[in-house]
């Protein structure tokens, strides 16, 4: 598609768009982005372009391709190319899209795009786990990110050293950080945990406790959580350094009815059991046994409970909380047996992933809602992470895969028919058409046509002024004509003589106005040629266009034929890859999820063994006690 | 990010939990997920390849599908564009060739938007015959002042052997601060 030579052209959108679908990315709305001037070169382009701006991004995928193959967008040649990487990653090829932002950015005279591309690139890597390219890509980013996303790179760079088990690189990366927004938050909160990690407990500690006791902005929720998360893990490196004392102000810092109060009222409780406080220990610990005995600390207070009882010498109480403790563990280790049972049955994936909601922005997809299951209940904290998401979304996007090839498959099918319906009518129209063609011969048109411009000539050429007069005229002529002979014969009286005179009379006037309009009918009888030179020339076009069509048919059909014979393999062998891997990866989410599963189930298996000992001891001390009465008794 | 920040504190505080409390063991969670990372990546990279195969089989059944219902000898395609439209709020387009409805379209904000950014949509493709046609396009929608507004616009073409293109386009008159109906032929 080329574009008119005479319209006045500016392409500003091109650029503004491969930027923003690498700014998509960051799962910014585009709806958000100040809006560009609309005017594109290619209209393949453009179209493209109205797919990416809608958010059907697999649409503008597989038209951009397309593009590409006809050598359609020769004016957006770059930005399409980049832009083609933008999509690649949205789509999730995110090794494809490396590929072209290695070939593309490096040169590309925007640093400010090459730098987010890297950057979004960068951070789709590592949430993947490919922690090496991911830290190449970080390398490449220059000096122009916004500053809204500076700190998030380099959050993102100390995080993959972290990830790699790099503590003091990553402590190196984030020690210059001053600032105080929710980024820095999360910096220093890292590098406190990077830096218990390390053994580092008092640098580390000193950096959670300015994270637990700073007043984030703006002040939300996240900040808060941010709060309570540094609180609890400060109080538990104080704990794991045998610091009670000092763990237990960090611990009760954090609020009673956020997400981190189970584990920080379990922190209390052990931070007084250490100081052999069993008796204030109680009161956190019998606080989380109310509550929902899905949540680890809960089923470990269980065991807490009874161990403080059992420390006071309350041994009845301590027994009967141990048998309570038994049969919780047990009901709890039965419910998630059945939940390990639900997803080797498929339940789970059935219950995440509900492929039929196809929505436009569907590969940006993300479970963000857990739906409330026998399988799905002990899996809130899996489900958040990086690694259980990413499979998750391979398997919606094998689903969706599976959908697209199964939808082409039926299609084929009726490419076929159209094919079919196009041979048919093609034997059919022939036999007709041929007939008239037979019938109108050309040739010898084009020779009489030939006569007829040696004809004009001649004309022109004599100046046969009566050639070209009108019948009347020529008859006119004629006639006069014709009777020159007979007044020549009449002898030389004065009424022949007249005669004579009047015929000379009106056959000068008839030449006159022959003579007159000569030259305008020798130019009609040109343009009467050109027409009919015109016509000609389109009738022969339309034969030789017939003729062609005849002739290049048989092949054009075989050839469309066969690609729609070889696409139908191409669907049917990708249709069963996708299949067999659709199952290898539901078995993958299946065992992320059974992994899960199964270490709370070991967890709990080791609390009831731990709670059967325990109160084993219990008894035999009870017993040992009895014992030692009797034999008091028996001696009094 | 944020699950990143906790997937490292859950880490500390396993380690820490464990020698908190002597009959407890800790109360982290593993991360499953990040435990069977290598057979992740296995399994991710023959997603990306099957899906680089499944893009570039859409792109061959989106040519053929083409080159079957629109052979380029019979083609003819009507595009829509908007360049800044200040003017004018489309609302709907309604499409006569050779004096027969072919299309009528109504634009969601969406759609709109995605024309006012750049985008170019076909809004029709249908076939014809080699030799000379009309098509007329009617542009309803809100001008300037929020009066309601409907335009037309004509264009005579010729088709030829090979596909036709006809962008429709909207754009401003600024001098007289009214939108600005186009019809362009593409060679």
């Amino acid at each position: 598609m080329g574009r008119p030579g005479t319209r006045d052209v500016t392409s500003r959108a091109a650029p503004i768009a491969a930027l923003a679908a690498v700014a998509l990315l960051a799962g910014d709305a585009l709806a958000d982005k100040p809006r560009a001037p609309s005017t594109v070169q290619d209209l393949a382009y453009g179209e493209v372009l109205f797919h990416f701006y809608q958010q059907d991004y697999f649409g503008a995928l597989v038209r951009l391709l397309a593009a590409f193959e006809r050598n359609e967008v020769p004016s957006h040649a770059a930005e399409a190319e980049l832009l083609l990487g933008g999509l690649y990653l949205s789509y999730g090829q995110h090794r494809l899209a490396g590929e072209i932002f290695e070939r593309m950015l490096d040169e590309h005279d925007d640093p400010a795009l090459r730098d987010r591309a890297w950057f979004f690139l960068g951070k789709i890597w590592r949430q993947r786990g490919y922690f090496a390219e991911a830290e190449q890509a970080l390398a490449r980013i220059g000096g122009t990110l916004p500053p809204e996303l500076e700190p998030e790179r380099r959050l993102l760079a100390a995080q993959l050293a972290m990830d790699q088990g790099k503590f003091a690189e990553a402590e190196a990366l984030l020690s210059g950080w001053r600032e105080r927004d929710e980024w820095s938050g999360y910096a220093r909160f890292n590098l406190g945990v990077a830096l218990v990690r390390l053994g580092q407990t008092s640098a580390g500690a000193a950096m959670l406790e300015q994270v637990g006791t700073t007043p984030f902005e703006p002040r939300n929720e996240t900040g808060n959580a941010l709060r309570d998360r540094a609180n609890v893990a400060l109080g538990y490196a104080w704990l794991q350094a045998g610091e009670p004392a000092l763990a237990k102000p960090a611990l009760q810092r954090v609020r009673l009815s956020g997400p981190f109060s189970t584990k920080a009222l379990l922190g209390v409780g052990w931070a007084d059991s250490a100081r052999a406080d069993h008796r204030a220990a109680l009161v956190p610990w019998l606080e989380l046994k109310g509550r929902s005995l899905l949540d680890p600390a809960v089923q470990e207070s269980l065991l807490a409970v009874p161990y403080a009882f059992a420390e006071l010498g309350a041994d009845r109480q301590a027994a009967d909380h141990y048998l309570e403790a038994i049969d919780a563990f047990d009901a709890e280790i039965a419910r998630i047996e059945r939940s390990i049972a639900a997803v080797r049955s498929g339940a789970l994936l059935e219950t995440l992933v509900d492929s039929r909601q196809d929505d436009a922005s569907g590969w940006y997809w993300r479970l963000d809602a857990v739906p409330d299951s026998a399988e799905s209940r002990y899996l809130y904290e899996l489900l958040s992470t990086h690694g259980f998401q990413e499979a998750l979304k391979n398997y919606r996007d094998l689903q969706l895969l599976i959908r697209n090839l199964d939808a082409w498959s039926a299609s084929l099918g009726a490419f076929e028919d159209i094919l079919d319906t196009r041979r048919r009518a093609f034997e059919q129209r022939l036999p007709p058409i041929e007939e008239r063609l037979e019938a109108i011969d050309l040739e010898r048109l084009g020779t009489r046509r030939v006569e007829l411009e040696a004809e004009v000539a001649h004309i022109e050429r004599t100046r046969d002024y009566a050639a070209l007069g009108s019948a009347d005229q020529q008859r006119l002529w004629d006639e006069l004509s014709a009777l020159e002979p007979d007044l020549a014969r009449l002898g030389n009286d004065a009424e022949a003589e007249r005669l004579r005179g009047k015929q000379r009379f009106l056959k000068g006037i008839l030449a006159w106005e022959l003579e007159r309009d000569f030259r305008f009918r020798l130019w009609q009888q040109k343009m009467d040629l050109r027409q009919l030179d015109l016509s000609l020339k389109e009738a022969q076009a339309r034969r030789y266009r017939i003729l062609a069509a005849k002739e290049a048919w048989p092949e054009q059909h075989a050839e469309l034929t066969a690609r729609i014979a070889a696409l139908e393999a191409r669907v049917a062998a990708l249709q069963s890859a996708a299949h067999d891997a659709l199952g290898r990866q539901q078995r993958f989410v299946e065992a992320l999820a059974i992994d899960e599963l199964e270490a709370r189930r070991q967890r709990l298996a080791a609390y009831r063994v731990q709670a059967r000992f325990s109160l084993a001891a219990l008894y035999d001390r009870a017993s040992s006690r009895a014992a030692v009465m009797r034999r008091a008794e028996g001696l009094e | 990010m944020v699950t990143a920040a906790l997937a490292a504190a859950a880490f500390a505080l396993s380690a820490a939990a464990q020698e908190a409390g002597k009959p407890a063991p800790q109360f982290a969670v593993d991360d499953a997920a990040g435990a069977r990372a290598g057979e992740f990546r296995t399994l991710d990279e023959e997603v990306q390849a099957l899906k680089k195969l499944a893009v570039d089989l859409n792109r061959d059944l989106f040519l053929l599908e083409e080159e079957l219902l629109f052979p380029a000898s019979t083609q003819v395609s009507v595009f829509v564009s908007m360049d800044v439209g200040e003017f004018f709020a489309l609302d709907s387009i309604e499409l006569k060739l050779d004096g027969k409805d072919v299309a009528s379209y109504l634009y969601t904000d969406r759609e709109v938007d995605a024309l006012y950014r750049g985008g170019v949509q076909r809004l029709f493709a249908g076939n014809v015959r080699a030799g000379e046609h009309e098509l007329v396009a009617f542009f309803t929608g809100q001008g300037p002042h929020e009066r309601a507004y409907r335009r037309g616009a004509t264009l005579k073409f010729e088709k030829g052997i090979g596909p036709k293109y006809i962008e429709l386009k909207i754009s401003d008159r600024e001098s007289r601060l009214q939108p600005e109906f186009i019809v362009v032929e593409w060679e």
